[in-house]
C-alpha cells in the first residue's frame, strides 16, 4: 500500500471513528444535561438552599459578632453543617475553656425546625450564668 | 442585584483587569477574550494569598496587581512598539467570517452546557470549602488568618489553593451582594471561558493544520468545518464529562478544563510565544484552583518543558522559565505550611489496606470515568501508522507529548490513592468522579485532535501537492 493511500485510509478510518464517537457521546451527554435540569432536581436544590438558609438565621439568633463558639461531642455531619452555617462568620474553636457558646444540632418533628433540624446554644454570660437558648 | 447581573459584572472587572497583560501577551486573538477573565481570576488569587499572609484586602490588593499588570504591558508596548503597532493593526482588521462564525457556534456550544444553572444547585463542597472560605476572605487579613489556622474548621480543607474563592469574593464585593448564588454563577462563567479556550484550542490546530497543507480552497472549507464541529462536539462532550460539576460551585470543572488547554496550547500547537502564553495564564489558573490542579499543573510544565528542550530552545531560557514556574505554583503549599495551616483530615491516621489492594480499588473506581483513554489510544496507533509524518509535516505536536501528560498526571492522581493514608474506598467513593475529568477530557480532546489530522490525511492524500 502507497503512503498516500495509507495516509487516506488511516486518515478516513480515525476521522470517521473520532467523529462518530464524539457525537454519540455529545447527545448521550445532552440527554444527561437534560435529566439534571429536570423539576425534580430543582425542587431538590431549592430545599437544600431553604435548609441553610433556615439554619444560618437561627445561627444569627444565637452567636454574636463577639462570641467564640464550641461543639460539644459533634457526628461528622453535623460537625459539616455547622461549619458551613457559621464557619464564614462566627469565631470557633476546639478548646471548651476559650468558648462562651456551645452550639449543637438537634433533631425535632416539631415546629420551628429546617427540615426537622434546630440549633441549641448554651450561653456563658459575662458573670458566668448558664443560659440555653434555641435559634428561632 | 439580580444573580445574574452580579455574576456578569464580576465577569466584566475581572476581563478589565486581566485584559492588558492577555493582549501583550497572546496577542489581539479571540482566544484571548475568554483568556481575560481567568487571568483576571488569577490576580484575584494572588490578592487572596498576600490578604492571608500580608495584610488588607482582596480587592484592594487585587487593584494593585491589576494595576501593575496594566502598567506592565504598557511598558512591555512602550518597549517593544511593534507588538502595539501589531495590536492595533490586528484590531482593526477584525475578524475572518468564517472564524467568527464558528467562535459564535462554539458559544453557543458553551452557553448550552452551562443549561444547568437553571437549577439553584450550591454543591456541598462549594458551600464547605470553596465559599466558606471566600466568607474568610472577604472579612480581610485577620479574620482569614486566624480562619484559615482554626483547627475547628479543618474538615473545610483550609490550605486549598485560594483562585475560586477569591474570586467569589471579588464578585460579592464587586455587586454588593453576598449570596451563595451569585459565588456559584461566577465560576460557572469562569468554567465556560475555560472550557470555550480549550474548545478553540482544537480549532486553533484545524487552522495550523490548513495552514501547513497544500490543498484546494474547497477542501480546506471542509477542513475548517470539520474541524469546528470537531471542537463544538468536544464542548458538548465536557458538558457531560463535567455534569452538575460545571454549574454548583465545584473547583474540579476549573482546574481540569484549564490543563485540557495547557496540552492543547502548549503540547498539541507550535511552539510560539502566543500558545505558550495561553499555556501560562492556563497553567496559573489550574495550579492555583486546587491542590490536584497543583500537581497536575507543574507536570504539564515539566512536559512542555521537556518539549522545548527537545525542540532545541535555549536550555537556559527554558529551565529559567520551567523552574520560576514551578516555584510559583509552589508558593501557596509553602506557605501553608509556614503558617501552620491544619492538614486536610483525609491526610490523617496510618494507611489502610496494601499498596496492590488500594491499587486495584484505585484502578477499578477511576476506570468507568476513562473508557475514552482506550478510544484515544486506538486513534493515536491508527495515526501512528498512517499520519505520524503528516502531523509533523503540519506543525502539530506528537500525540505522544499529550500522552505523557496523561500518564503523568494518571499515575500522580492515582498514586495519591494508593500511597496517601486513611481508607481508601472512601476517599474514592466522594472523590474519584471528579479527579478523572482531566483524564477523561485530556482523552477527548486528544481524539478530537485526531479527527482533525484524519480529516487533514485524506484531504492531504486526495491533493497531489504535499506542503
Amino acid at each position: 500500500m502507497s503512503d498516500r493511500a495509507r495516509m487516506a485510509l488511516g486518515g478516513a478510518a480515525v476521522a470517521v471513528l473520532s467523529l462518530l464517537a464524539l457525537a454519540s457521546t455529545a447527545l448521550h451527554a445532552n440527554h444527561s444535561e437534560t435529566v439534571l435540569n429536570s423539576a425534580r432536581t430543582v425542587a431538590s436544590a431549592e430545599r437544600a438552599n431553604g435548609y441553610y438558609a433556615c439554619m444560618t438565621a437561627q445561627a444569627h439568633s444565637l452567636i454574636g459578632t463577639n462570641d467564640v463558639v464550641y461543639m460539644p461531642r459533634p457526628t461528622l455531619d453535623q460537625w459539616a453543617t455547622v461549619i458551613k452555617v457559621i464557619g464564614g462568620w462566627a469565631h470557633e474553636t476546639l478548646d471548651l475553656h476559650a468558648a462562651n457558646v456551645a452550639l449543637s444540632v438537634q433533631r425535632s418533628h416539631g415546629p420551628r425546625t429546617c427540615n426537622g433540624d434546630f440549633l441549641v446554644a448554651i450561653i456563658r454570660q459575662p458573670g458566668g450564668h448558664l443560659i440555653i437558648k434555641r435559634g428561632s | 442585584m439580580s444573580t445574574t447581573g452580579a455574576a456578569l459584572l464580576t465577569l466584566v472587572v475581572l476581563t478589565v483587569a486581566g485584559a492588558p497583560p492577555v493582549l501583550v501577551l497572546v496577542g489581539p486573538r479571540l482566544v484571548a477574550f475568554p483568556l481575560m477573565p481567568l487571568a483576571g481570576a488569577l490576580l484575584c488569587a494572588a490578592a487572596a494569598v498576600c490578604t492571608v499572609t500580608l495584610a488588607g484586602s482582596v480587592a484592594r490588593w487585587f487593584v494593585l496587581f491589576a494595576a501593575l499588570a496594566t502598567a506592565g504591558a504598557a511598558l512591555l508596548c512602550v518597549r517593544r512598539p511593534e507588538r502595539a503597532s501589531r495590536l492595533w493593526r490586528a484590531l482593526r482588521s477584525g475578524v475572518p467570517p468564517l472564524t467568527g462564525a464558528v467562535a459564535l457556534a462554539l458559544v453557543a456550544a458553551v452557553a448550552w452546557t452551562l443549561r444547568t444553572l437553571r437549577v439553584p444547585t450550591v454543591g456541598f463542597d462549594a458551600q464547605a470549602i470553596w465559599i466558606l472560605h471566600a466568607r474568610w476572605l472577604s472579612h480581610g487579613h485577620a479574620f482569614a488568618l486566624a480562619a484559615i489556622k482554626n483547627h475547628f474548621l479543618v474538615l473545610s480543607h483550609p490550605g486549598y489553593p485560594p483562585l475560586v474563592s477569591a474570586t467569589m469574593a471579588m464578585a460579592w464585593r464587586v455587586s454588593g451582594t453576598s449570596s451563595d448564588r451569585v459565588a456559584v454563577v461566577t465560576v460557572a462563567l469562569l468554567n465556560a471561558c475555560a472550557l470555550f479556550v480549550a474548545g478553540w484550542g482544537i480549532f486553533q490546530v484545524v487552522r495550523q493544520a490548513v495552514a501547513g497543507a497544500a490543498v484546494t480552497e474547497r477542501r480546506r472549507r471542509a477542513l475548517v468545518a470539520v474541524g469546528g464541529g470537531a471542537a463544538i462536539l468536544a464542548v458538548l462532550v465536557a458538558g457531560g464529562v463535567v455534569g452538575t460539576f460545571a454549574t454548583n460551585g465545584y473547583a474540579d470543572p476549573l482546574w481540569s478544563l484549564a490543563a485540557v488547554g495547557v496540552v492543547v496550547f502548549g503540547l498539541v500547537l507550535p511552539l510560539r510565544a502566543a500558545n505558550l502564553a495561553v499555556a501560562a495564564v492556563l497553567v496559573g489558573v489550574a495550579g492555583l484552583t486546587k491542590v490536584e490542579g497543583t500537581a497536575a499543573a507543574m507536570l504539564l510544565v515539566v512536559v512542555v518543558a521537556a518539549r522545548l528542550l527537545a525542540s532545541g530552545r535555549d536550555r537556559r531560557r527554558v529551565l529559567i522559565g520551567g523552574g520560576g514556574a514551578l516555584a510559583a505554583l509552589l508558593v501557596w503549599p509553602v506557605l501553608t505550611l509556614l503558617l501552620n495551616v491544619p492538614t486536610d483530615p483525609s491526610l490523617l491516621g496510618s494507611r489502610q489496606g496494601s499498596l496492590i489492594s488500594r491499587a486495584h480499588r484505585t484502578v477499578s473506581a477511576m476506570a468507568p470515568h476513562l473508557h475514552v483513554v482506550g478510544l484515544a489510544a486506538l486513534c493515536g496507533l491508527v495515526g501512528l501508522l498512517a499520519l505520524r509524518a503528516l502531523r509533523g509535516r503540519l506543525g502539530i505536536g506528537n500525540d505522544l507529548w499529550a500522552w505523557a501528560a496523561l500518564l503523568s498526571s494518571f499515575l500522580v492522581l492515582g498514586g495519591a490513592y494508593v500511597f496517601g493514608p486513611g481508607n481508601v474506598e472512601l476517599w474514592l467513593a466522594t472523590s474519584a468522579n471528579r479527579t478523572t475529568i482531566f483524564l477523561a477530557l485530556l482523552a477527548w480532546w486528544m481524539v478530537a485532535v485526531w479527527a482533525v489530522c484524519g480529516a487533514c490525511g485524506v484531504a492531504v492524500a486526495e491533493t497531489r501537492d504535499v506542503a
